[in-house]
């Protein structure tokens, strides 16, 4: 049988190499800046990734003629005070991405993988991941993967989902509330046992590992790596562990109505822009998932999902405008927080270069074309609508790749890129 | 030829099916395909001056195997070319192309090395340790391959995963533990509205109290709600419930719902069941039924409108003023959590064999309700008896006879090194059991399976979960592998546990996609109809229908026409079908010549292939032509934008896609696909029938009430639900359209073969299956192609017993 190999003879030494016990002395020292340092970098760059699940109704988004002295649309009308620090770009997508269904698009936003969930699809790594492995360990949390459901845009390198923290209390505990002297205690105590454990599992994968052969093979090298992340994570969160949390002036009590949408994003946002100013992460996503409810908003009385189908009725559009409407008025506060806290000579909205987009063009047809997208902050040179062909988009994949090396990482391709940026951003 | 030429010169360059090095595929393609697909042109998206010749490359394999149907059904070279294949030329085109497909796909279909899927694994440690604790939830979800989640290939690990399952672990051993060395009496409560003191705030306008101590309600799904406060439960598990009450000022009987809420933000509502109570005379109804912490019960009435309620207010008049039928509940009994045995299975799994010893805390706090006692283990050979223990645990957790428990054995007695306590120290252990790849991974080696591998088949494709003892025997006797009666009797035996209900709702899940019911939520204004008790029944009728096939081993054309249904009074209703009063769901033979039966009918179905507020012919043609005939229409050529569909009522989407199936790129798909869809458009979003479609834009005013409330939508333009197959029937209604298709038993006993050997085994079904796939097919085609046929013949075949 061509695909299984009688490789009996295990390549201990090779395994061992890769696994928990002697991957953590070099990354030790990798880390030692990380704990307590004094010479950190005044002023880190961010990334924050934000999706909308069902998108935004573009004609109210773009501005009808492009360049720096575009009118206002409905949308932008919203965020004009900050005008000079983000570019409307119209004519963007990621290639290829009629999948399994209508909503597939969202598992690669930030992949640029092809075809979603049809026979053969393998996510991959997606680029705040890719980020977080890169500069991750100089923060206690090396990314943030959030939103308003459990579904994500983190993805593994062997193409695993990482589910949001979708409950703002939760992140707001992880964040910014320091446990007890027994919890940190026992927090300790788990985290050991945590390890003792993956010691004691390497044992039979190996064994496992020695007897398989061809795709077999691959799939357990998925096994093998998430013990190898693993330890690092639980050795890394050892030297977090009986550091204090950084202290910030928000009390959360308990999480917001969940059809409260505007109560839920302004507070997620005020948390994230605290979790950039403590430097608790660097590499951020949050994923604003569609609702089959109906929202908490003035106006609207049909379910979010729905009217997203609105197939052209002005009312349903209407309707849907006060939903999309609120959103920009929520990253509008979010915006001018970043602005308003300083750091080194600048403000952090300078130093975070933000994405907002859609995994959808046009929710109502399911087109992955065409898609919504902002780029605010970071050193960008904004104050301009750049409308690309709609007929023949930009590559979206362009765009991950520029911010990839935004954060340092040095690449000129990403996923399915033909370019390292995207056409009408500078920097 | 231009073509040959342009072969010639630059052959070792970019040709690549030149370098298949088959003259005669050459040769076929260059006379046949090349005006249309290659020197330039790339019809359909295909151009075989690009396409490789790399068949170990999936999505190449993919395309060549497209190729070879296409041809071999005669579809291309297209109908309306002269110049056709010759049969001899046909048939060495098949010969050659056909064992290349075959042996590279044989080199690779085995399923891959599987891991058990989310639900599997919460079974298997719920079922190991008698826990019933809801842990699936917490992992991130599944990676799916086309609709199925359990397949090897599409299911990923990653850290977060591993941590989950250390979380996973841990939270079942917690439950199964005992708090305390004797077992608690079982707590029986009863609960009335008039517990709870504000209930009188509700009396005067809304509610009614009767002289016998009922309370009556008379609008369904209302404020006030019918949350019973004294029903809170503090512990997830089973409970028995009873409801005590009468149907008030009624001639017929009231309908009511048992539900959970919860007052926990964003919390799901779930309703347990429905029930009826007849006019004026006491009743007592009684079910069990899961309910997480958190949550109280809470009675609703179902189809009964106080329309009046607003207008009494505004005349001071109460509500002994109103005379319409009304709910009365005299109270709610509920006792629980249900214990099956004390200790649990996991307790004594865990602890037998070690002296475990009660530490009584503080005297004070014995009767406060957070007391808890400490234990500890006195054991002096502890090793010895942990041993045995963990011996026993990775038997049932790694599906084997012999495991090596070595590494745990290390780890529990590092742990004691370390100073942790015997407790600790096992718990340990067991974790890491269940965490290894022995625990996560089923253990199939390439080639003909073990008898273990088989059970473990067996036991995850028909109860979801671990071999049980009976499985085990088997295969320690080698009879699994070997005999096909006992692999028969022992389907038999599965299918008649309860744990088979777990199959039914799993496998319709991904088969018929009811797991994305919820999805949509139907436009309110337009379908005002949908509500709660139809969305109740809507899975549980599919879920029955698909039993009912197996049970009663029905034919495959029951698919899709049958002369049944299996409904309730609100499926009937909805369905126009007289006299079903139940609530629970039965088998009803359906009038002649009616328009229901079979799954397409059905409102799950018609649910889940629309969105909420329209349905699309595309669409559901997919739903149709992957789900129930077995093919899997390739994605839309790159560039071609998608149709916007417009409700504003001036034109239909059908007219909308007319438009664009001019264009042979979108053509040669879209005639497979769409005249399914165009079918099922007499099916409304929530499957009501209809003859036009609705709207709120312009159109003939419907009138009436629906639910107590007037109907807003109108009737706008006709549906047309006329079509032709691919293959030239034609049909002008939806019950020709599904007495042709009834009549395609091959198709749709091949369709159902595939779907349940990939749930079976883990994987996809490819080329090299076809000739095992047809001889399944063929071996109940004499008997009329049953349902249960095709099991017998599946856990038989080679497909199955291999790897």
């Amino acid at each position: 049988m061509a695909y299984f190999s009688f490789n009996k003879h295990l390549n201990r030494r090779l395994f061992l190499k890769g696994s928990g016990a002697t991957i953590a002395l070099p990354f030790l020292s990798a880390m030692t800046p990380a704990f307590g340092s004094e010479n950190k970098d005044v002023s880190p760059r961010r990334f924050l990734a934000i999706n909308a699940g069902l998108g935004y109704h573009c004609p109210y988004l773009f501005p009808e003629t492009p360049g720096k002295d575009y009118k206002n649309s409905k949308y932008l009308e919203e965020i004009k005070d900050h005008r000079d620090s983000f570019t409307a770009i119209s004519g963007v997508s990621h290639l290829e991405q009629s999948g399994r269904d209508g909503h597939t698009s969202m598992l690669t936003l930030l992949t640029s993988q092809k075809h979603p969930g049809l026979a053969g699809f393998k996510n991959t790594i997606s680029i705040d991941q890719l980020i977080a492995r890169k500069i991750g360990a100089e923060t206690r949390f090396p990314y943030l993967a959030t939103g308003t459901s459990s579904s994500s845009l983190a993805w593994t390198a062997n193409g695993v989902p990482i589910p949001s923290d979708r409950s703002p209390l939760k992140m707001y505990q992880k964040l910014f509330v320091n446990g007890s002297s027994y919890s940190i205690k026992s927090q300790m105590k788990e985290l050991i046992r945590g390890k003792s454990i993956l010691d004691a599992v390497s044992e039979p994968a190996a064994k496992l590992n020695g007897k398989l052969g061809g795709k077999d093979k691959e799939k357990l090298e998925e096994y093998l790596t998430s013990i190898r992340d693993l330890e690092i994570r639980l050795q890394q969160n050892q030297g977090w562990v009986n550091k204090p949390k950084p202290k910030v002036d928000l009390v959360v009590k308990k999480d917001p109505e969940k059809l409260d949408i505007k109560a839920q994003l302004d507070l997620c946002y005020h948390i994230l822009t605290l979790a950039i100013q403590t430097d608790s992460s660097r590499s951020i996503t949050f994923n604003i998932g569609g609702s089959g409810e109906i929202l908490n908003i003035p106006g609207v009385a049909t379910n979010w999902h729905n009217l997203s189908h609105h197939g052209k009725d002005e009312a349903k559009i209407k309707e849907l405008a006060l939903i999309e409407l609120e959103l920009f008025k929520c990253f509008n506060t979010f915006l001018t927080r970043l602005k308003g806290a300083k750091e080194g000579d600048g403000n952090l909205l300078d130093k975070t270069a933000i994405m907002l987009t859609s995994n959808l063009g046009n929710a109502s047809s399911h087109n992955w074309r065409n898609l919504p997208l902002l780029v605010a902050g970071g050193n960008f040179k904004h104050g301009s609508y750049v409308a690309h062909d709609e007929k023949n988009n930009q590559n979206l994949a362009n765009l991950l790749c520029q911010m990839g090396n935004y954060m340092g990482l040095e690449i000129d391709k990403f996923g399915h890129s033909d370019n390292s940026t995207l056409k009408g951003l500078e920097s | 030829m231009k073509l040959a030429l342009f072969l010639m010169l630059t052959a070792s360059v970019s040709l690549a099916y030149s370098q298949t090095s088959h003259k005669n595929l050459n040769s076929f393609i260059e006379k046949y395909c090349s005006d249309c697909h290659a020197d330039g042109a790339d019809k359909g998206g295909l151009d075989f001056d690009k396409l490789k010749y790399s068949l170990s490359v999936e999505g190449i394999f993919a395309e060549w195997e497209g190729i070879y149907d296409r041809v071999m059904s005669g579809e291309m070279p297209p109908k309306k070319k002269k110049k056709r294949p010759t049969k001899a030329e046909l048939e060495s085109f098949h010969k050659t192309l056909s064992a290349e497909l075959y042996k590279h796909h044989g080199q690779t279909r085995g399923t891959v090395l599987r891991r058990l899927n989310n639900q599997e694994y919460e079974n298997t440690l719920n079922d190991i340790f008698g826990t019933n604790e809801r842990i699936a939830d917490m992992l991130p979800e599944d990676g799916r391959s086309h609709e199925f989640d359990n397949v090897g290939e599409s299911l990923g690990v990653s850290m977060i995963q591993l941590q989950l399952y250390m979380k996973g672990i841990k939270a079942i051993m917690n439950k199964a533990i005992e708090t305390f060395a004797e077992v608690k009496p079982l707590a029986k409560r009863t609960a009335k509205y008039q517990d709870d003191k504000g209930y009188t705030k509700f009396t005067t306008h809304s509610w009614k109290e009767l002289p016998d101590g009922a309370i009556v309600r008379f609008e369904t799904g209302s404020y006030p709600n019918g949350k019973v406060k004294g029903t809170g439960v503090k512990e997830s598990g089973y409970y028995r419930v009873s409801v005590t009450g009468y149907g008030y000022q009624s001639t017929k009987p009231i309908t009511f719902s048992v539900g959970g809420l919860s007052h926990t933000a964003g919390a799901e509502k779930p309703i347990y069941k429905y029930f009826t109570f007849p006019s004026s005379k006491e009743t007592t109804v009684e079910f069990t039924t899961f309910i997480k912490k958190g949550y109280m019960l809470t009675l609703e009435p179902y189809g009964i409108h106080d329309r009046d309620r607003y207008k009494r207010k505004k005349n001071n008049q109460t509500i002994d003023a109103y005379k319409g039928p009304g709910l009365a509940i005299k109270y709610v009994t509920m006792e629980g959590p249900l214990i099956d045995e004390f200790p649990s299975k996991g307790h004594k799994l865990i602890f037998d064999g070690l002296k475990r010893i009660e530490v009584p805390g503080n005297p004070k706090h014995f009767k406060k309700s957070w007391y808890k006692p400490g234990f500890r283990i006195e054991s002096k050979d502890s090793v010895e008896t942990v041993s045995k223990t963990l011996y026993k645990i990775a038997k049932k957790a790694f599906r084997k006879d012999n495991p090596d428990i070595s590494p745990y054995i290390k780890l529990f007695k590092a742990q004691l090194d370390q100073g942790e306590k015997v407790e600790y120290a096992l718990k340990t252990a067991i974790i890491a059991i269940f965490t290894s790849t022995d625990f996560l991974y089923l253990d199939e080696n390439p080639g003909r399976l073990s008898d273990n591998a088989v059970a473990a088949r067996m036991s995850y494709f028909l109860n979801r979960t671990f071999p049980d003892e009976r499985l085990v025997e088997l295969a320690k006797e080698g009879k699994l592998s070997q005999d096909p009666s006992a692999r028969e009797s022992e389907l038999n035996r599965l299918m008649a546990k309860p744990e088979f209900d777990r199959f039914i709702k799993d496998f319709t899940d991904a088969w018929l996609n009811l797991r994305n019911l919820d999805q949509t939520g139907p436009d309110k204004n337009l379908f005002p109809e949908y509500d709660p008790y139809l969305r109740f029944s809507m899975p549980l009728e599919t879920q029955a229908f698909f039993r009912e096939l197996i049970s009663s081993n029905l034919s495959v054309s029951n698919i899709v026409k049958s002369d049944f249904a299996m409904l309730n009074a609100r499926l009937a209703e909805h369905y126009k079908i007289p006299d079903v009063n139940h609530t629970d769901i039965r088998k009803v033979k359906l009038p002649k010549d009616n328009i229901r039966g079979g799954f397409l009918t059905q409102a799950s179905i018609l649910k889940v292939s629309a969105n909420g507020s329209n349905t699309s012919p595309v669409l559901r043609g997919i739903w149709v032509l992957e789900r129930i005939m077995g093919t899997t229409p390739p994605p839309p050529p790159a560039g071609v934008p998608g149709v916007e569909p417009d409700t504003r009522g001036a034109s239909t989407l059908r007219e909308l896609l007319d438009k664009h199936r001019d264009s042979p790129n979108c053509n040669s798909c879209h005639t497979k696909i769409d005249p399914l869809g165009f079918a099922l458009e007499v099916f409304n979003p929530v499957g009501s029938y209809r003859e036009s479609f609705r709207t709120m834009g312009k159109g003939e005013k419907a009138g009436g009430l629906v639910h107590g409330k007037y109907i807003r939508y109108k009737y706008g333009l006709p549906v047309d639900a006329t079509g032709e197959f691919a293959d030239g029937r034609q049909f002008k209604t939806f019950i020709e359209f599904r007495d042709h298709l009834a009549q395609e038993k091959t198709v749709l006993a091949r369709a159902l073969t595939k779907k349940l050997l990939t749930f079976a085994t883990g994987r996809e079904m490819g080329f090299s299956d076809r000739k095992e796939i047809e001889r399944i097919v063929q071996s109940t085609a004499k008997n009329d192609y049953r349902v249960r046929d095709i099991f017998s013949e599946i856990i038989n075949s080679r497909i199955f017993l291999t790897k």
